[in-house]
């Protein structure tokens, strides 16, 4: 039971950090785009996108 | 004027003087020179150091005559030594050693080494390998250095283990270690030399003794200073000799001088340096020198006193024997016995001969004696054969005899004036009789004999006297209810010491196995209520109103079904203390008792006085027993539960939660993300992701926070209390025996402080959520770009809020349930079940809801964007 429900887990994390990739992907992908407006939320969505993932990818003691 | 001719016979003279005088000189010089020509070539000059031998002079130590044991030394002017001479060697030797046997092991070791000491072992090495027996040295020859030996011809003190090969000793120990060299310088070198000449160097020798890395030339070891008691080692003995000497070697030769034919001039050097190393070991131990005795005797006033004596000896004692007023026991294990070795010279040595027996006149009614090879321990219970009430310290005596010595103790005991103590035990129950066993025993645990013990239960009074094992049989009839029944040792001076109480059981049993299936369900209930009222919380929040209501009512439902069964239960109790005869009065002199200890009686007694209280429902006397022992044993009384089941459940459903929040978060981003390329939403959708991501932030680290507090909340309790009852009321220097017996009495008592705690711990986890939660729930809510936030926040706060005050219920529920309760055993485990489910609840379960809200929240938040978009 705890081998399955840390697989789960390991698995719903494996997820969030695939979508924030993605995130942080399109984010940068937006630098590229010609509208400023679009390169400028994109460069701030990326930096704190950064800094949330970091932070709450630290393991917290349970 | 012109001087005549020189005077020529005084030049003359002058010539004839200087003629003579260079004669003169030449021959002394000759007569010098001659001294080394004419030295012959086997006339040698004598070496610088004496104490060599020339080989030519040499010859090897011959073997005296075979010696034997003098019976003279021994027994000087004894006329049995004429009748002991006149045996064959064999009777001789074997007949004289039992004769000059000593009174003493001190004369026995004196009287070996005066004998020992006085062998004429010198020269001549005897080796006892060649006559098969244990060499007790080393032999061997270099060069010059010829027959050279050692030999360890005695420890003193110290006796010979046969057991083991190994040689006991004392705390100091000399040892007799003769060693023998001769430096044999050879007279010439071979070869043609007209002349030779030595320089005798001489030689160094000496005897070391090493144990481990202890090393002496002395011949005193400190064995106590070196070797445990009881350990053995191995004594080195090791002789290192030197010796050397070099000749100084001269050859003929043609002369330089015309008139010579030969001169014998100096040609070569010859050194010789020899060296010679012996070495033996020999097994040593060291004796213990462990020595504890006591004798203690209970007096009482009239009849047989009974003793106990207690030793701790060196296991390989020869004997000991102690005495009462002239009553006398001897235990002995070994004797010494003098033995003979060695060929040419006749050694003695002391030996350690088994030799166990035990006798007396004093009447031992027990014993147990064991030993490790190095300690011996015994108990010896003994009992006067006759009256004797009057004894005192000078009346005992205790001696110790080792192969070392004797040691002697006076006034070798003390007395006590005999106090009787009683233990009550159910034999068997048949029938409707109970078989009730009464051991009466003094302080130092030996049974009293005839003493009367008086058992009541009820208006039941039997007298029983005790017999030679201190035991006492009563058989009572058995109630209807458990009843107590008390034995005590009639005129005993001692009152609380002489009286016990146990509790025989009843004809009717306690629960069936309708009551047990009974409790266990109106035990699950609680469950299964919170259950329900979770799920109707959901519910609601989800805006299934109907649904909630039916959920409530379900609830409601289970309330009565609940009461019904608790009132079952205590109906049960009532009927049962009704129908005893007299169940009440049984138990009052228990109560009245128990109501008038103190703090160490109430811990003695506290399993009987606990089921006293239980059977007349005195619950409000059982918290003052209770409240008694706490006050003493404050702090250490464990306040909060054994939650350590809950704890992994606990921790896998936060983490699950975490990683569905995560996921949640991550899916808002990429929606909100995507967002940013509609012009029309662009800036606000920013503005979104961003208070999106400090409000994830913010949730997740508060979550540490709380979890910190509720971690540092626990650390502080056990720290206070320790983790189980068990090890606080050790830590208590309360007996593990007495925390078992009683454990489930003290399961009931315990929780009256852990309601305080957990009370406690719900308000702190309410106000840390308060103070995250809810003013920045506010804060979002009120920013029109993150209302929807600001809501799920908000739900999320007051979901918490509301839980905490669900868990406060069902605490305060179960206080009221353990205190009030008529039936403390079927109302404790139904009690302890509210707590279980009030701990499950909010540590568990509040989490998995408080996330999951949050995470319904997000959908409905991300549903009502779109709804604008629309």
């Amino acid at each position: 039971m705890a081998a399955a429900l840390g697989g789960l887990i390991d698995s719903l994390d494996m997820l969030t950090n695939i979508l924030l990739l993605i995130v942080l992907a399109v984010s940068v992908a937006m630098y590229a785009y010609p509208d400023p407006s679009v390169r400028h939320n994109g460069l701030v969505a990326f930096l704190v996108t950064l800094l949330a993932a970091a932070l709450t990818n630290i393991k917290i003691p349970v | 004027m012109g001087e005549g001719p020189v005077d020529s016979p005084m030049l003359e003279a002058r010539e004839e003087k200087k003629k003579y005088f260079t004669l003169f000189g030449f021959v002394f010089a000759l007569f010098i020179f001659s001294l080394f020509m004419i030295t012959p070539a086997h006339a040698l000059s004598p070496g610088k150091y004496s104490d060599y031998v020339w080989a030519s002079d040499y010859h090897p130590p011959a073997a005296p005559a075979n010696m034997n044991l003098n019976c003279s030394f021994f027994l000087p002017d004894d006329p049995v030594c004429a009748d002991i001479n006149a045996l064959d060697n064999e009777s001789r030797d074997a007949v004289l050693l039992a004769a000059i046997g000593r009174t003493s092991p001190e004369e026995y070791q004196d009287w070996v080494r005066y004998w020992n000491g006085q062998l004429p072992i010198k020269d001549y090495y005897d080796n006892l390998s060649a006559i098969n027996e244990t060499a007790d040295g080393a032999y061997g020859e270099n060069n010059s250095l010829r027959d050279m030996w050692f030999r360890l011809i005695d420890f003193y003190p110290a006796v010979y283990d046969q057991r083991d090969g190994y040689y006991y000793l004392s705390d100091q120990t000399l040892v007799l270690s003769p060693f023998h060299v001769n430096f044999v310088v050879p007279n010439s070198m071979e070869g043609d030399w007209c002349a030779q000449s030595y320089d005798i160097k001489g030689y160094d020798v000496e005897l070391r003794k090493s144990i481990g890395n202890f090393s002496t030339t002395g011949s005193i070891l400190p064995v106590s200073q070196l070797m445990a008691p009881g350990e053995k080692a191995n004594l080195t003995l090791t002789m290192s000799a030197t010796g050397a000497y070099s000749y100084n070697l001269s050859a003929s030769r043609n002369a330089s001088c015309g008139n010579c034919t030969q001169e014998c001039v100096f040609n070569a050097t010859r050194s010789s340096a020899d060296t010679l190393t012996l070495s033996h070991e020999y097994p040593i131990k060291r004796f213990p020198d462990t020595f504890e005795y006591n004798n203690t005797l209970s007096v009482p006033k009239t009849g047989f006193a009974q003793g106990l004596v207690s030793l701790r000896l060196p296991a390989d004692f020869l004997y000991y024997q102690f005495s009462v007023k002239g009553y006398t026991y001897t235990v002995s294990r070994h004797e010494l016995q003098l033995q003979s070795y060695g060929g040419v010279y006749p050694l003695l040595r002391l030996a350690l001969i088994p030799s166990p027996s035990q006798s007396g006149t004093l009447h031992i009614t027990s014993s147990s004696q064991n030993d490790d090879n190095i300690t011996y321990w015994a108990d010896l219970h003994y009992k006067l054969p006759v009256s004797a009430p009057d004894i005192g310290e000078t009346d005992c005596a205790f001696t110790l005899v080792t192969p070392f010595g004797t040691k002697t103790v006076e006034r070798a005991c003390t007395t006590a004036r005999a106090e009787s103590s009683i233990k009550l035990e159910v034999l068997r129950v048949e029938n409707g009789i109970g078989t009730i066993q009464a051991s009466v025993h003094d302080q130092l645990g030996n049974p009293l004999e005839g003493s009367v013990v008086q058992f009541t239960s009820g208006g039941l009074v039997l007298n029983k006297t005790t017999d030679a094992n201190g035991i006492a049989l009563a058989q009572l009839p058995q109630g209807q209810s458990t009843s107590s029944v008390e034995g005590a040792v009639v005129d005993s001076e001692n009152a609380s010491g002489a009286k016990a109480i146990i509790f025989l059981a009843g004809k009717s049993g306690t629960t069936g196995k309708g009551a047990s299936f009974l409790s266990a369900v109106v035990g699950a209930a609680p469950i299964l209520l919170i259950v329900l009222l979770v799920s109707s919380s959901m519910m609601w929040l989800l805006r299934k109103r109907s649904s909630a209501w039916l959920v409530l009512l379900l609830c409601l439902a289970l309330l009565p079904a609940m009461a019904w069964g608790q009132d079952a239960g205590a109906n049960n109790t009532t009927q049962i203390t009704q129908d005893s005869s007299g169940g009440v009065l049984d138990v009052q002199a228990t109560l009245d008792a128990c109501r008038g200890y103190d703090f160490s009686n109430a811990v003695r007694h506290f399993g009987e006085c606990a089921e006293a209280y239980q059977l007349s429902n005195e619950f409000s006397s059982m918290r003052r027993t209770a409240t008694k022992l706490i006050e003493n044993i404050g702090p250490l009384v464990v306040a909060t539960p054994d939650i350590t089941a809950y704890k992994q459940p606990y921790s896998d459903m936060v983490r699950i939660s975490l990683a569905l929040f995560r996921v949640a978060w991550a899916f808002n981003s990429l929606y909100l993300l995507l967002n940013i390329f509609n012009p029309n939403r662009r800036n606000e959708a920013l503005k979104q992701y961003i208070w999106l991501i400090v409000f994830v932030i913010f949730a997740y680290f508060s979550f540490t926070l709380i979890s910190g507090a509720v971690s540092a909340v626990n650390n502080v309790a056990e720290w206070v209390a320790g983790k189980d009852a068990a090890a606080s009321l050790t830590q208590a220097t309360l007996s593990a025996e007495f925390v078992s017996e009683n454990y489930e009495m003290l399961k009931l008592v315990l929780p009256f402080l852990s309601v305080t705690y957990l009370v406690l711990l719900a308000r702190n986890i309410t106000v840390i959520a308060m103070i995250l939660f809810f003013p920045f729930s506010l804060l979002l809510f009120f920013t029109s770009a993150t209302k929807g936030f600001g809501r799920a926040a908000l739900t999320v706060t007051f979901a918490a809020l509301g839980l905490g005050v669900v868990n406060a219920i069902l605490l305060l529920i179960y206080n009221i349930l353990v205190t009030t309760a008529a039936d403390p055993t079927l109302s404790g485990s139904f009690a302890a079940t509210f707590f279980s489910a009030s701990f499950i609840i909010f540590f568990g379960f509040v989490n998995l809801l408080v996330l999951a809200v949050a995470f319904l929240s997000g959908i409905v938040f991300i549903g009502q964007s779109r709804g604008a978009e629309g």
